[in-house]
């Protein structure tokens, strides 16, 4: 083989390294390595060398990292690699052991790790084989060990994203939302995955443990699948995946779809799914198939019922990606049916209290979801308010009843039974002065905000 | 329970079988050589490597303990990457009879192929490198940054960095040679 040759083939490897390969040349290189076995070695050697280069980058583990992902590369860079040769252990049986421990540290950690994904292959998918491996961040200090090319543990871990503890799918956020009547949901807008969610019309906005955000527009029918995906009956979705959550797959009654990190939207007619894939990629599973049919950035795909086919969709399909975010529409007035507010109760402090208590109108259904309530009480002669934001945790809320006892700010109780359309707000030691007039009060829980309008003569002075 | 299972199986071959995590940290650098070579892409390359791991890990019930583990992870390896090209549309890609003849000539090689030796090698001529040409090795091998944003980084063209890529891979190949042909030497 000439020099020339040599050159040559280097040349269009290093090229095709950095996809700058054209169609031309991969025929030329393609002929190249047809024509010897001498090509072909040469060859050989040259990509042997890549090879090595990315392993010594990447550390023994190196299969478990996330490829083509710049972000990763900023927390590489701030590894520090130790070089064996550099520490200087000069002591072979030191050395023998160092390697001893750390290829024991690699084998732990690449075992947990594939036994972390058959566990999860277990369920729900039977053809493991063709399951994307999800492609997880990983935390991994290296040093590097030059003599067998070992890379020395300084500190490894891993972190796994675990599906054993997968809470239910929540609605974070609604627009015009009509559910069935037969769709139920738990106090605080979980989504079991016994139950088939029948949307009638309007759009949500659901939450998945894993960080999986889905866009459901109705009709849709939709069941959550716990362990890493959901059933798309009918309707329209758009699932935006985050990288750790790879593998989400929603299921039709034609397709399946698998993500593999993404954001994608999927169509369910009767007789059809559409998938749409708006970045990254998506693998379509054929009915009885075990391999993955793979669609990229940009491209629609239908999938016919009893059809083994898949074909290119022309048309445009919309899918809603983000919820609109209209200002709160006819805000309910609660109805107060016990008001009492003393701006002087403490005569030392010049602070006052209050309590009010009452009947609001709608249900946790319309609250959608909330971490806090707003609380607020503005005199309409000077503008003075005095509010409180309250963070509520999960155990604050059972059985469509809030029940905070205060130990946050002022207020000193909360309650509010959505079952009942009752609440009683309770607090102490609040500056009063000059609300004593006509005021205001605003009780925002939610996307819901309750205003009630009301003058001095409801102001019990005592 | 699938420990015991492993062992009672090969216990009547070997008293102490290789672990899966053994045998494929001893040949995923082959592996991973050998699927770079069919596709020529570093992330198309990590992507089968990672697959062709998970249907091994899968499949390692099947595996005869006394058959040859590099071997059989190539078929798999090699399937993988016949699965990929036919749903690749590009033609940024090899005709599949020349995949074929690759893969058998490849297959030879690199069960001989004495990686070890030429990592040693590598070591000591990346340590020769230049600090500039480093610093670009770094960037695109452990950064994973590709050419543009290199480019954008240190405000070099693209056309430059090709033809600087080009030239340090192949003063380290041709230094890895002449390590090596020392070392036999010797």
């Amino acid at each position: 083989m000439t020099e020339q040759t040599q050159k040559i083939i280097e040349q269009l490897i290093s090229q095709a390294m950095q996809d700058q390969l054209s169609h031309e040349e991969w025929l030329r290189l393609d002929t190249l390595l047809n024509e010897s076995d001498e090509h072909v070695d040469f060859f050989y050697q040259c990509v042997e060398l890549h090879a090595l280069l990315r392993r010594k980058a990447k550390g023994i583990l190196y299969i478990l990292r996330e490829s083509g992902n710049p972000s990763i590369g900023a927390d590489q860079h701030k590894l520090k690699v130790y070089d064996l040769q550099d520490i200087q252990i000069s002591d072979q049986n030191k050395r023998k052991a160092l390697e001893e421990k750390i290829q024991k540290q690699a084998k732990e950690q690449l075992e947990d790790y594939l036994n972390q994904y058959s566990t999860v292959s277990q369920r729900g998918y039977k053809s493991s084989e063709t399951i994307p491996f999800p492609r997880f961040r990983w935390p991994i200090k290296f040093v590097t060990a030059v003599a067998v090319c070992l890379f020395v543990t300084a500190s490894l871990w891993l972190v796994f994203s675990t599906h054993d503890h997968q809470s239910a799918p929540q609605i974070v956020q609604s627009y015009n939302a009509q559910w069935h009547e037969t769709t139920r949901f738990d106090e605080k807008q979980r989504l079991l995955h016994t139950t088939d969610y029948k949307l009638q019309e309007g759009m949500v906005e659901i939450a998945f443990e894993n960080g999986v955000k889905m866009i459901l527009e109705g009709p849709a029918e939709m069941k959550p699948d716990l362990a890493n995906g959901a059933y798309l009956a009918q309707g329209k979705l758009v699932a935006s995946v985050p990288p750790h959550a790879k593998g989400f797959t929603i299921k039709t009654p034609h397709a399946e779809f698998v993500d593999l990190g993404t954001e994608f939207g999927v169509l369910v007619d009767e007789s059809f799914s559409v998938l749409s894939v708006f970045d990254g990629e998506v693998g379509i599973r054929m009915p009885g198939e075990s391999t993955l049919e793979f669609v990229r950035r940009g491209e629609r795909k239908r999938v016919e019922m009893d059809s083994k086919t898949i074909l290119d969709v022309t048309d445009v399909v919309s899918f809603v990606h983000q919820i609109p975010t209209d200002p709160i529409e006819n805000p309910a007035s609660p109805t107060i049916t016990k008001l009492i507010i003393k701006p002087y109760n403490n005569t030392a402090t010049q602070k006052g209290s209050f309590s009010i208590s009452g009947t609001i109108d709608g249900s946790l259904k319309d609250v959608g979801w909330f971490n806090e309530i707003y609380f607020s009480i503005t005199s309409k002669t000077t503008n003075k308010s005095y509010n409180e934001r309250i963070t509520i945790s999960d155990s604050d809320v059972r059985e469509g009843k809030l029940t905070y006892e205060g130990q946050k700010g002022n207020i000193t109780s909360l309650k509010m039974d959505f079952n009942q359309g009752t609440f009683s707000i309770d607090a102490e030691e609040i500056d009063l002065i000059g609300v004593a007039g006509a005021f205001i009060i605003e009780i925002e829980v939610g996307k819901q905000l309750w205003e009630f309008s009301g003058d001095g003569a409801d102001i019990s002075n005592i | 329970m699938d420990d015991q299972k492993l062992t009672g199986d090969a216990s009547q071959l070997d008293p102490e079988p290789k672990a899966f995590t053994t045998l494929f940290l001893e040949h995923q650098d082959q592996l991973y050589s050998y699927i770079l070579a069919m596709v020529l892409n570093q992330t198309d390359a990590d992507d089968l490597l990672q697959e062709t791991a998970l249907v091994m890990h899968n499949k390692f019930e099947d595996f005869q303990p006394d058959s040859n583990f590099l071997a059989w992870g190539m078929t798999i390896a090699r399937n993988k990457t016949m699965n990929l090209h036919q749903k690749l549309k590009t033609n940024a890609k090899f005709k599949e009879e020349t995949v074929q003849r690759l893969s058998q000539r490849l297959e030879q090689l690199t069960q001989q192929s004495v990686s070890d030796h030429r990592s040693q090698a590598l070591q000591e001529c990346m340590s020769k490198l230049e600090p500039r040409d480093k610093e670009l090795m770094e960037m695109r091998y452990e950064e994973d940054l590709k050419v543009p944003e290199i480019s954008e980084k240190l405000n070099r063209t693209a056309k430059a960095l090709y033809q600087a890529f080009y030239r340090i891979t192949r003063g380290l190949r041709l230094c890895v040679e002449n390590v090596m042909a020392r070392k036999k030497k010797i």
